[in-house]
């Protein structure tokens, strides 16, 4: 295991904050298990590279991916409140019928990105590895202080409460319905952006790209927690430094079973297998009752 | 202030059992009363509650607060004009938030939630001096999560939340059944003080008929879905404890 191999699974794991980000917004704040996550991480991938080959500028390509994203939210967001819905089947019906929707906008079920510009491709100075370092980086940042803000305002309490104790949101004047769908809006827009940045640092987007991608996204949230459980409050912050150490760590595990010569085509039985094994330790060190 | 004209209420309509909880109920409260409503299990007290707080819609009949009529409005936007203090005294409050989030969301219970970061000093100061007040301590520990206190103090607090915005009623739905006696009694005597303070509408649904002789300006008793009996606050003075225990064995 070199160097070179940390700094691939680092860089993918920065990559992978929105999607722990959006599992964290709707598993942990919204007590929603999404699985439109499958479907609208790889809609970012792909409404990406449709965006670059049509030589739309990065940003704006990766702007319009999390609006995709958000509108994907949106719906299993509509569906579960106002159709009533179960919230699980409700992101299962949208990530099905995601994968068609993939289809028909790429063509075909793979688009390689040929020729389109690198991160910060207009930066005229560094390496292309230090800018796609730093743009994933910043991506992180952006991300961690966008939540940071927005769940300690007034809204984002709104937003707890919603998740945490229905009767009493309502209660406090919270349309819980129309908070439950910015909330999974909001959930896979980052998510979205995961499945953005991902793309363009593999260079290519596929449709199968978001199969059970939901898991590892739980694995990062989870992993975080279990490490940040001992000692203090559980401050916004801290909960967030969890996260996005858990996305680095969850990728930096997987990095590190395929070095050890795990076969590839295994890749998804390992990350269930990593996953259920943080489950499981959480589980037995659920800590007393107050 | 609040009037419930012709309310009718029934539960599995057409399928058996149907239960017609509330039968064309009329009742007028006037602003600053402080009603006190007894009854049987499945008399309709519950369900009179509900319809009030927006949980569901009557079949039939109006209620109006003032003059507007409120009776398909939604859950959170009655909350405008009421607060609720609900018989688990886990319901009223978020466990996960800390103290001063939960006052938060309270003192915006009239308004919107915005984009903004509202708990500020000023802010913190005015929970902790209105918290001080139970003489719990809880003052010091704003940042504790909810979930850590115990179901007395959690109703307390549901209840100060309660007079964080402005509030024209307060529902009070047997707010003391799962509290010790020690904490019912601390919960109905600060309801009462909150109550004359802030001249507030208040209805209490209760079965401790020891609070309802204590309590109030105005009894009433359900009986299947129906007034039975409506005393004012003179006539309240009067009833003794035994009196109000005949009614529930049919005397």
């Amino acid at each position: 295991m070199n160097a070179a191999f940390l700094l691939t699974a680092l860089m993918q794991g920065l990559a992978f904050a929105g999607l722990g980000c959006g599992i964290y917004l709707s598993l942990r704040i919204f007590k929603i298990p999404d699985i439109t996550t499958d479907g609208s991480y790889t809609l970012g991938g792909v409404v990406t590279a449709i965006g670059l080959t049509a030589g739309v500028h990065p940003l704006l390509s990766m702007c319009l991916a999390v609006l995709c994203g958000m509108l994907a939210g949106a719906c299993s967001g509509i569906i579960h409140t106002k159709l009533k819905v179960n919230a699980l089947l409700a992101g299962i019906l949208v990530m099905t019928a995601l994968y068609s929707v993939h289809l028909i906008l790429l063509g075909r079920p793979n688009l390689p990105l040929i020729d389109t510009p690198g991160f910060l491709h207009d930066l005229p100075f560094g390496s292309a590895l230090s800018k796609t370092l730093l743009s994933l980086l910043a991506s992180l940042l952006l991300l961690l202080g966008i939540l940071h803000y927005l769940l300690r305002s007034d809204f984002g309490i709104a937003m707890r409460a919603t998740g945490n104790n229905e009767a009493m949101a309502r209660a406090m004047g919270i349309n819980t319905d129309t908070m439950k769908v910015t909330g999974l809006a909001l959930a896979n827009g980052c998510i979205a952006l995961s499945g953005s940045l991902i793309t363009r640092y593999q260079g290519f987007a596929d449709v199968n790209m978001g199969i059970g991608i939901v898991i590892s996204g739980l694995g990062a949230v989870m992993i975080g927690e279990t490490l940040f459980r001992k000692g203090g409050g559980r401050s916004i912050l801290r909960q967030l430094l969890a996260l996005a150490t858990g996305c680095i760590l969850f990728r930096m595990a997987i990095a590190l079973a395929l070095s050890a010569g795990v076969d590839p085509n295994y890749l998804r039985l390992i990350t269930s297998l990593i996953v259920l094994t943080i489950v499981a330790i959480g589980q037995y060190r659920q800590p007393a009752a107050p | 202030m609040i009037r419930l004209e012709h309310i009718s209420k029934t539960f599995h309509p057409g399928e058996a059992p149907e239960i017609k909880a509330l039968d064309d109920l009329n009742l007028n409260i006037a602003a600053g009363e402080y009603l006190v409503v007894v009854g049987a299990n499945g008399s309709g007290k519950s369900t009179l509650l509900n319809l009030l707080a927006g949980t569901y819609p009557p079949d039939r009949g109006e209620l109006y607060i003032g003059t507007e009529a409120i009776g398909h409005k939604a859950e959170h936007e009655r909350s405008r004009y009421m607060a609720r203090l609900f018989q688990n005294p886990l319901t009223g409050t978020a466990p996960e938030l800390s103290i001063l989030e939960n006052f938060r969301l309270a003192a915006l219970r009239t308004s919107s939630k915005k984009l903004r970061i509202g708990i500020d000093a000023q802010f913190r100061q005015s929970v902790a001096s209105s918290i001080a007040r139970l003489g719990m301590g809880l003052e010091n520990k704003l940042a504790q999560p909810m979930g850590q206190l115990s179901g007395g103090q959690r109703q307390a607090l549901t209840l100060l939340m309660s007079v964080q915005a402005d509030c024209q009623l307060l529902l009070m739905d047997e707010p003391t059944s799962a509290l010790d006696p020690r904490n019912a009694e601390l919960v109905m005597e600060l309801a009462d003080t909150l109550i004359r303070e802030k001249a507030l509408t208040a209805i209490l649904v209760t079965h401790r008929l020891k609070d309802c002789v204590q309590y109030g300006s105005r009894l009433i008793l359900l009986q299947e879905g129906r007034i039975a009996k409506d005393l004012s606050a003179a006539e309240k003075q009067q009833v003794t404890l035994p009196e109000i225990y005949n009614w529930f064995s049919g005397a």
